[in-house]
């Protein structure tokens, strides 16, 4: 199987996902209680005639699955209703606030990864000694942590007793700094381990022995042979983490009054203004399957056995 | 027979010492053990060692530092955070159980058939196992708290409702490899029914890694109900949830720190005991074991 063939088979695989789960928000959002003419009109004087006129008009009237249709061809042109709350296009809403999620999240990926990977290269070289031990333990403590309670005690310190850094709303990149950091210390706890063991799995395979019998310098060795291989995983969980920060999101900017798209979620259940929530879980859904895609094609390319594997048994 | 029950029963105790002695010369298992038996000490003896009760209120005695008189301080409403964190324990590990048992009650049927009987049942319920990975749980659980509503009992259920694949997963991978043992055969041969099979032969031997499983997944279903909670989705007032406390507390968090620093370094220590206790075990039990 070429690789070609194999990303176009996983992009296949997508579709009905997101499709799946449309049927499943379209649904939810059916049967949540509220009627969005009335809630929509709210405070306005509306005669009868005009509310039902309205119904017809926006295909409420249709059984559910014509509705569904409905709101499915809207949501392909890129309109995703109007929000009950702010009146203002969902879309609109939520393309303000998106940038200040994804330098969030970009921030904190990179973060993570840098710490992981390198405490985790570090104490797999070194297996076995102190250094390994107390990098091992860090890590673990690292990811028990809650965030939000990271997020308060990084605030206490930082932003109160030594007054370096913002710690509510958004003054500029100074800002994400606290935030990234509340974010980025759990997750890298894990990515350290992860590295760690893959990197230890690897340094005792036969090919590393055969590699250092030929006399290859030994920070060759390390780097183009064992490092390799054992970043694979590594490079897969990065893929499935990006849209579980979006999890984290949630509740770290909500403590930290930054606009992002996780903030907006917050408010929006909060207020119950369902299209806003619609359109970002439906927003959130296509990042998890574009992430996965993406996790999977990155995958065979960096190691091609397993275009062999997944295409032969799918 | 009779001798070759014997034998076994034998060969088990032996094996069970075994994984003690293993587990015993683990360090950081012990650490975590320990760590856990006091949090469980303070949750069972909370009614004798609170100072007063989690929700008595004394407006005159507001955000006081940390003294004799109350050695966690006091918080905006003037009670105790140290009865509140004792409290709290007990929140924190009942929620913590319910959860991981509701996930197992999902989880380890849907992985039970999807190993017994493979082809089109596993494909859809390991397409449905991917799926539920893939997404943040956090999110997932708000959806469901959004339509449910807020309350302690719906996080709880919210939680354990977008968290259960870790379960189908592994229980999945190991029916299918204990399919193909001799005992199963034999099981077969004799007519047990598929039922009988899959819960009384193969789920004890699938046991040991739900139990690592289930450890190493108490941290996280604590920490994800306690920032629901910490959101106002879950505990309301005056329940001592640690989340809520957190909530409450991160208001005053400049001008009295103690509200945010012990229930939260309490949460952090409730996980860090669950995840060294669970590595431990994974080690001892089930040493290939992975998930996510």
């Amino acid at each position: 199987m070429s690789l070609l063939a194999y990303v176009f088979k996983r992009l296949l695989i997508g579709i009905p996902i997101v499709f799946f789960v449309t049927i499943i928000l379209f649904y939810i959002m059916y049967i949540l209680p509220g009627d969005p003419i009335k809630i929509l009109l709210a405070g306005e004087r509306v005669t009868p005639e005009r509310i039902e006129a309205l119904r017809r008009e926006w295909g409420l009237d249709q059984p559910v699955h014509v509705q569904y249709f409905y709101w499915l061809s809207r949501v392909v042109r890129g309109d995703l209703g109007i929000s009950i709350v702010a009146r203002q296009p969902v879309t609109l809403l939520i393309s303000q606030r998106l940038p200040y999620t994804l330098a969030l999240m970009l921030t904190s990926i990179l973060l993570a990864y840098i710490i992981g990977i390198l405490t985790g290269l570090v104490a797999a070289l070194m297996r076995g000694s102190l250094v390994d031990t107390a990098l091992s333990t860090m890590a673990i403590v690292f990811y028990s942590i809650p965030g939000f309670w990271l997020g308060l005690i990084l605030m206490l310190i930082f932003g109160y007793y030594l007054r370096l850094l913002p710690i509510s709303g958004y003054e500029g990149p100074q800002s994400l700094v606290l935030p990234a950091l509340a974010l980025a210390l759990p997750s890298s706890g894990y990515i350290m381990r992860l590295t760690r063991a893959e990197m230890i799995e690897v340094l005792n395979e036969d090919y590393i022995r055969t590699a250092r019998g030929r006399g290859l310098s030994e920070s060759r060795v390390l780097l183009v042979h064992a490092l390799r291989n054992a970043i694979i995983p590594v490079v897969v969980m990065f893929f499935l983490d990006l849209p579980w920060l979006v999890g984290g999101a949630v509740v770290i900017e909500t403590l930290f009054a930054l606009p992002g798209m996780g903030r907006l979620l917050y408010i929006s259940i909060l207020k119950q203004d369902y299209p806003v929530v619609q359109g970002i879980v439906l927003i959130i859904t296509v990042l998890v399957v574009v992430c996965n895609t993406l996790g999977d094609i990155v995958v065979a390319i960096l190691d091609p056995r397993v275009r062999v594997e997944r295409g032969e048994a799918a | 027979m009779n001798l070759a029950r014997l034998t076994l029963e034998k060969v088990r105790r032996l094996r069970d010492n075994e994984t003690l002695k293993l587990y015993l010369r683990h360090k950081r298992g012990l650490a975590g053990l320990a760590i856990l038996s006091i949090i469980t000490c303070l949750a069972l003896t909370a009614d004798l060692i609170a100072l007063r009760g989690y929700a008595e209120v004394d407006l005159s005695y507001r955000l006081m530092p940390p003294s004799p008189k109350s050695p966690f301080g006091t918080d905006h409403l003037g009670r105790d955070v140290f009865s509140r964190v004792v409290y709290g324990a007990r929140i924190a590990l009942w929620v913590g159980l319910l959860v991981v048992i509701v996930e197992a009650c999902i989880g380890v049927p849907l992985g039970l058939l999807a190993g017994y009987y493979g082809g089109l049942v596993d494909k859809v319920i390991s397409a449905m196992t991917d799926m539920l990975w893939a997404f943040p749980p956090i999110i997932l659980a708000l959806a469901i708290v959004t339509i449910i509503g807020p309350g302690l009992t719906n996080v709880v259920v919210a939680v354990a409702l977008v968290s259960w694949a870790p379960y189908t997963r592994v229980v999945r991978a190991k029916t299918m490899s204990i399919m193909s043992r001799e005992f199963i055969v034999a099981a077969r041969a004799i007519g047990e029914s598929s039922f009988s099979i899959m819960f009384r032969y193969v789920l004890p031997n699938v046991l040991p890694s739900i139990i690592v499983l289930a450890t190493l997944t108490i941290p996280s279903a604590i920490l994800y109900t306690t920032a629901l909670s910490f959101l106002g989705f879950g505990a309301q007032p005056p329940t001592p949830d640690w989340g809520l406390m957190l909530s409450e507390g991160k208001d005053y968090v400049f001008n009295a720190p103690w509200c945010v620093v012990f229930p939260g370094l309490f949460l952090t220590l409730t996980a860090l005991s669950f995840n060294l206790v669970g590595d431990a075990l994974r080690e001892v039990l089930d040493p290939k074991l992975r998930f996510g």
